[in-house]
């Protein structure tokens, strides 16, 4: 998979990048292109029927929500749910600024701290490469179970209740620093690095001004998942956070569904103890869901351009 | 350079890591006595609890539960080798046909309303399919004014690995895509020119250009996946049938098995033995597949 | 290579992850006691006045945390100091995420001093891992808890409380004073009932399923579109105990809960669900169900029957209930519709039983430094009326205050919503009642239950280790399908059958003949 660039390649490039309008020959034809459009167009219409039905059924008045059940559109509208959520506004806003935070520093921590790791066992001539690749899949398949990681978290690292909680367990992932091995690999070939390094460049150089550019693709997908997985986890708060004014967004939303499936599942148990009537409503609980997807879903056009630019940066380095 | 990230593991994968013996104990809580050295509590408590081998994995291996057992294995694992193949395909088809649309506005449109599912939880999404498949839902309501007959999603057990390819597909191949796209785009375009000119159709391009770029990336995550053959998509499984009894032959997985357990008030070292059990396997598996990559194309394997 | 910021990284992230623990609020930060240092040593003269103000960390279920809490604590903390020399933080933890978060702390040696429990909420696993303090035990490290700083407990409480909570003896948590007796019955829409003529006469003869189907067949008639028979899957006519405590179904252990004639119950243990009485329930709930009158997904984990029952779009809905019409009162002022209006039916006698006793306890773990404070703050909380209704409302003048006739106006329900209500925390007969109950309320709760049939198995709980993985496969068997017979969702002449079997492969029978065996050797101590 070695993709050498000779000089006489990288100027075609540079050349053909310029004219990328003139690209008939890699371009589809029109009715290609034209019914690829319309699978396109009918997918997506697909997979938004579910968050349609979400969306609407949030804004349904509760009465006809349990009368008719979900519909494809409302027999009644209301907005109480969400002026309802609105009220109980404090702890979403806290949610969502603790959720925000926690996304931008982790998202930065892991883009680091995995990039780094990554690039060093990807490297022939690091002589552990072997034993810090088994080092880190190691850790994906076992574990030390929950009670452990509870033990070991809250006792030993006490990052409970602070916003460490948060990000600080997601920060690193195993399994993006094996697919980040194999993009270095493949994009970041030894003899850049070899040429470089005969030039006298520190490795400090060489890693800012040749690696980074040659792999954003690959450490911008990293960035993308390492967002949404942070912003959507729940777990990281269910275990480590007590408090409210640390929780995560998606923690909100999980337990208060959670806590209606679990009370609606074991009624029979608790002998009629919880008066189940109290519970969010229907209509609440699909504007939770609503609110709570938030900004992240503005992550990934955002994060869109490196994989469209990626290569143009690095040709022109050369 | 690899120190941030291995430290990272030391505290937060390999510290907790010796709690896995729970798997091969009952654990008794014990309090340390003052003059003990270990003073933590759970480490005490796990050193003083009684050995006692595999028993418990025994409700696994149930006699009269074996055929279940069997059953949720099966369910866990065709239904992870479906989606890892039907996935790759839709993953690697939507990458392809992404990067091939000529207006790239509303190529970026469609990706990233494709991307929308995979923030919806599944809990939501349970009630959607129940709005859409239960007995008076949309669907059959729609059914009913056309005169069709009704169908009955709960009862009918054909209907959910469907059910659940769609519902994986419709979550995770927009997500899936990205890291292929990612690849493609960093394709030298050059190459496919040169191809082009050699007279070369988009299909026989894909062939020889696209896909042994692909490979590499393919051939490693499939292997990843091959690790956790043994777990599943817990809360997808156990909230879109919303407990449907009828279905259940075709819907539990050993997760689900292992959560209901947990319910019934088992002693803690259940839970950490099918964790184990799924380690150990899925670890096999991809020692094994990692062999077979290593002696095709060794510059593919993991390690 | 970089060695340079390699050891930067590493100390900022060890000396953050070390310290960047909990933010110095005030009151509440959460003394990381526990780390692996040996210093907490246990000292042998606990009992003596502490040094200084002991901080107890108290779990409860809940809804969630809220921004009320810290307040709550601080007046808390203010009354309580002076009188125990203890303060109390509050962690009130999700119920879906109880299992995972509070007993896994728990099971980890996270420090804990007052720890909710119930028989429904693992109790019984508790307790055999050795997790909770017994409190009882006259050898104790510090001696019979109850007996020196639980008078008050011991004194409030009706005895059945008491032995019916031990376990083989051992008093493992302190049971909160409610409702004793909690018959199972019917809650049944009284507009609807007056639509179609079902007066309390007609009430009062219906003692099986059949007398009710004429009056559903009804209702069905005046509304097509309603679906009159509400349920998920729980029976209204029991006729067994009500749980051995233990997470099983009631409906696959269980024995009977009905004296006869003279006044005996039959003490054997069996399965409900191969009686000939379920066989003709399980019938005629299929047969409504066909008809119409069930929900077709009531079998449906997601179907909400609150939802129904708070808009009035039913019949009748069998329910746990509590005595004096209060359980009908309770649901219409939780529903928030003012048209609803519910009666109750009764569908066995009032009994009192090994769970009703322990549906709501308060625990000291095993793991918890100061078991004394935490017994004397139990102990308080069990007799004195002012601190128990601020941990049931919350601070007064502020989330509520007293109406003349001595019932509350809740003016922020924050914290009231939190929490899960007043059965748990420790008495309700010293706590007061909203203004929008009865005020006499909660005296009525507890004397309905003064004439109750006191259960030959009062006091029997079921140890589960012997037979862990019989229990765990039958947990498998039961879910879900156990919810589709009772609903009618399927027919039972063929699915019955293959449920009884598959309880069988799973090794009902063992567990069966295990529970009859702890149970003998427990009447043959007892008797002695």
């Amino acid at each position: 998979m070695e993709k050498s660039m000779t000089a006489a390649s990288k100027l075609t490039h540079d050349i053909l990048s310029l004219g990328r309008k003139n690209k008939n020959m890699l371009a589809l034809s029109p009715v290609a292109n034209g019914f690829l459009n319309l699978l396109m167009v009918i997918v997506c219409v697909l997979a938004l029927i579910p968050i349609y039905v979400i969306v609407i059924s949030s804004v349904t008045s509760e009465a006809a929500l349990t009368a008719n059940g979900y519909r494809l559109w409302p027999e009644e509208f209301s907005t109480m749910a969400y002026t309802f959520l609105f009220n109980k506004g404090s702890i979403l806003i806290t949610a969502y600024i603790n959720t925000i935070i926690a996304t931008l520093a982790g998202t930065f921590l892991a883009v680091v701290m995995v990039g780094l790791y990554a690039y060093a066992i990807s490297r022939d001539n690091f002589k552990f490469k072997t034993f810090f690749t088994f080092y880190a899949f190691f850790t994906m398949l076992f574990s030390g179970g929950l009670v452990s990681y509870y033990m070991v978290t809250r006792q030993v690292l006490q990052i409970q209740n602070s916003l460490w909680a948060l990000f600080l367990p997601s920060a690193f992932s195993p399994f993006w620093v094996i697919v980040m091995r194999t993009f270095y690999k493949a994009n970041v070939p030894n003899e850049v690095i070899e040429s470089a390094r005969m030039d006298g460049a520190s490795e400090w150089r060489i890693l800012l001004r040749i690696v980074l550019p040659l792999s954003l693709p690959g450490l911008a997908t990293v960035a993308l998942f390492s967002a949404i997985g942070i912003w959507n986890n729940f777990f990281n708060c269910l275990l480590l956070v007590d408090e409210a004014k640390f929780y995560s967004l998606q923690f909100t939303i999980y337990t208060t569904l959670n806590n209606i499936r679990f009370l609606l599942e074991n009624a029979d148990k608790m002998a009629g103890l919880v008066n189940v009537s109290t519970l969010p409503s229907q209509t609440f609980r699909m504007a939770m869901a609503v609110v709570t997807v938030g900004p992240i879903i503005f992550a990934y056009p955002f994060f869109q351009r490196y994989f469209i630019q990626g290569l143009t940066i690095g040709a022109v380095k050369g | 350079m690899a120190l941030p990230g291995a430290i990272w593991l030391f505290l937060f994968a390999y510290l907790p890591m010796p709690g896995i013996i729970m798997a091969f104990k009952t654990y008794r809580f014990t309090k340390p006595p003052a003059d003990s050295l270990i003073q933590n509590k759970f480490i005490y408590s796990l050193i003083t609890s009684p050995w006692v081998g595999l028993k418990n994995f025994e409700y696994l291996t149930l006699q009269s539960n074996i055929n279940n057992t069997l059953t949720y294995i099966r369910n866990t694992v065709l239904y992870n080798l479906l989606f890892m193949v039907v996935g790759l395909v839709f993953s690697v088809a939507l990458a392809v046909i992404i990067y091939e649309l000529t207006n790239k506005f509303w190529a970026k449109l469609y990706h990233s309303i494709l991307f929308l599912p995979f923030f919806i939880s599944w809990i939501v999404v349970a009630y959607v399919v129940c709005a859409l498949g239960s007995s008076n839902g949309i669907i059959n309501s729609i059914l009913a004014s056309k005169g069709l007959g009704s169908i009955e999603v709960y009862r009918l057990k054909g209907a959910w690995p469907i059910i659940f390819l769609v519902a994986n597909l419709w979550r995770y191949t927009g997500n899936g895509s990205i890291i292929y796209l990612a690849v493609i785009t960093g394709i030298d375009p050059e190459q496919y020119e040169a191809a082009a000119m050699d007279g070369a159709g988009k299909w026989k391009q894909f062939l020889n250009i696209t896909l042994p770029n692909l490979i590499p990336v393919i051939v490693l995550l499939q292997i990843l996946a091959v690790g956790r053959i043994f777990g599943s998509d817990f809360d997808m499984f156990y909230t879109l049938p919303n407990g449907a009894a009828v279905v259940k032959d075709v819907t539990y997985t050993l997760d689900i098995f292992v959560y209901n357990m947990l319910r019934s008030g088992s002693p803690i070292g259940y839970p950490a033995a099918a964790a184990f059990l799924q380690s150990i396997v899925g670890f096999i598996l991809i020692l094994v597949t990692n062999f077979v990559v290593r002696k095709t194309r060794p510059e593919l394997s993991l390690f | 290579m970089f060695k340079k910021i390699v050891p930067l990284l590493l100390v900022v992230i060890m000396v953050v992850s070390v310290f960047g623990c909990s933010t110095p609020t005030p009151t509440t930060a959460v003394q990381p006691t526990t780390a692996v240092q040996p210093t907490t040593a246990v000292q042998p003269t606990a009992t003596t006045k502490p040094a200084e103000t002991v901080t107890l960390d108290y779990y409860i279920v809940g809804t969630g945390d809220t921004p009320a809490r810290p307040l709550v604590e601080d007046a808390i903390n203010a009354y309580i100091e002076p009188l125990i020399g203890a303060k109390v933080v509050f962690h009130i933890i999700p119920w879906a995420d109880w299992a995972s978060k509070a007993v896994t702390g728990m099971e980890a040696g996270e420090k804990m001093d007052i720890f909710f429990t119930a028989d429904w909420s693992n109790y019984m696993k508790l307790a055999s891992e050795g997790l909770l303090t017994p409190l009882n035990d006259d050898k104790g490290p510090n001696g019979n808890l109850l007996k020196q700083y639980g008078q008050g407990i011991l004194t409030s409480l009706n005895p059945a409380f008491i032995t019916g909570t031990q376990i083989d003896g051992v008093n493992y948590a302190v049971p909160t004073n409610k409702e004793l007796s909690v018959p199972w019955g019917f809650v049944y829409n009284a507009t609807m009932a007056d639509e179609i003529g079902f007066t309390d006469a007609d009430a009062a003869k219906v003692k099986t399923m059949k007398d009710l189907e004429p009056w559903i067949a009804k209702a069905k008639a005046a509304h097509p579109d309603l679906y009159p028979y509400l349920t998920d899957g729980t029976v209204g006519f029991m006729l067994w105990v009500h749980a051995f405590a233990t997470n099983l179904s009631d409906y696959v252990v269980n024995t009977n809960a009905v004296p006869d004639a003279s006044g005996k119950v039959d003490e054997s243990i069996f399965c409900p669900m191969e009686t000939d009485w379920m066989k003709d329930y399980l019938a005629t709930v299929h047969d409504w169900f066909t008809k119409g009158y069930i929900n077709p997904d009531a079998s449906l984990s997601t179907f909400d029957t609150s939802q129904v029952l708070n808009s009035g779009k039913f019949f009748i809905e069998p329910m746990p209930l509590k005595g004096n019409n209060i359980k009908a009162q309770e649901l219409v002022i939780a529903s928030g519709n003012a048209d609803l209006k519910l009666k109750e039916i009764y569908g066995m006698p009032k009994v009192i039983n090994t769970s009703d006793t322990g549906g709501s306890m308060l625990a000291i773990p095993k793991a918890s430094d100061n078991p004394v404070q935490a017994m004397k703050l139990l102990n308080l909380m069990h007799t004195d009326s002012k601190l128990i209704n601020m941990m049931l409302y919350g601070v007064e003048g502020t989330m509520w205050k007293l109406d003349p006739d001595g019932r509350v106006n809740v003016i922020d329900s924050a914290w009231l919503g939190a929490h899960p209500g007043a059965w748990v925390w420790a008495d309700i007969t010293i706590q007061y009642v909203t203004n929008k109950e009865d005020p006499t309320k909660n005296k009525l709760l507890i004397d309905y239950a003064k004439d109750a049939f006191f259960e030959p198995s009062l006091g029997f709980r079921f140890r589960t280790e012997s037979v862990a993985p019989e229990l765990a496969a039958i947990q498998t068997v039961v879910d879900g399908s156990q919810r589709a017979l009772l609903t009618g969702y399927v027919d039972p002449a063929v699915e019955l059958p293959k449920f009884i079997q598959a309880l069988k492969d799973a090794g009902l029978d063992k567990v069966l003949a295990e529970v009859q065996k702890q149970y003998d050797a427990w009447k043959l101590a007892k008797s002695k």
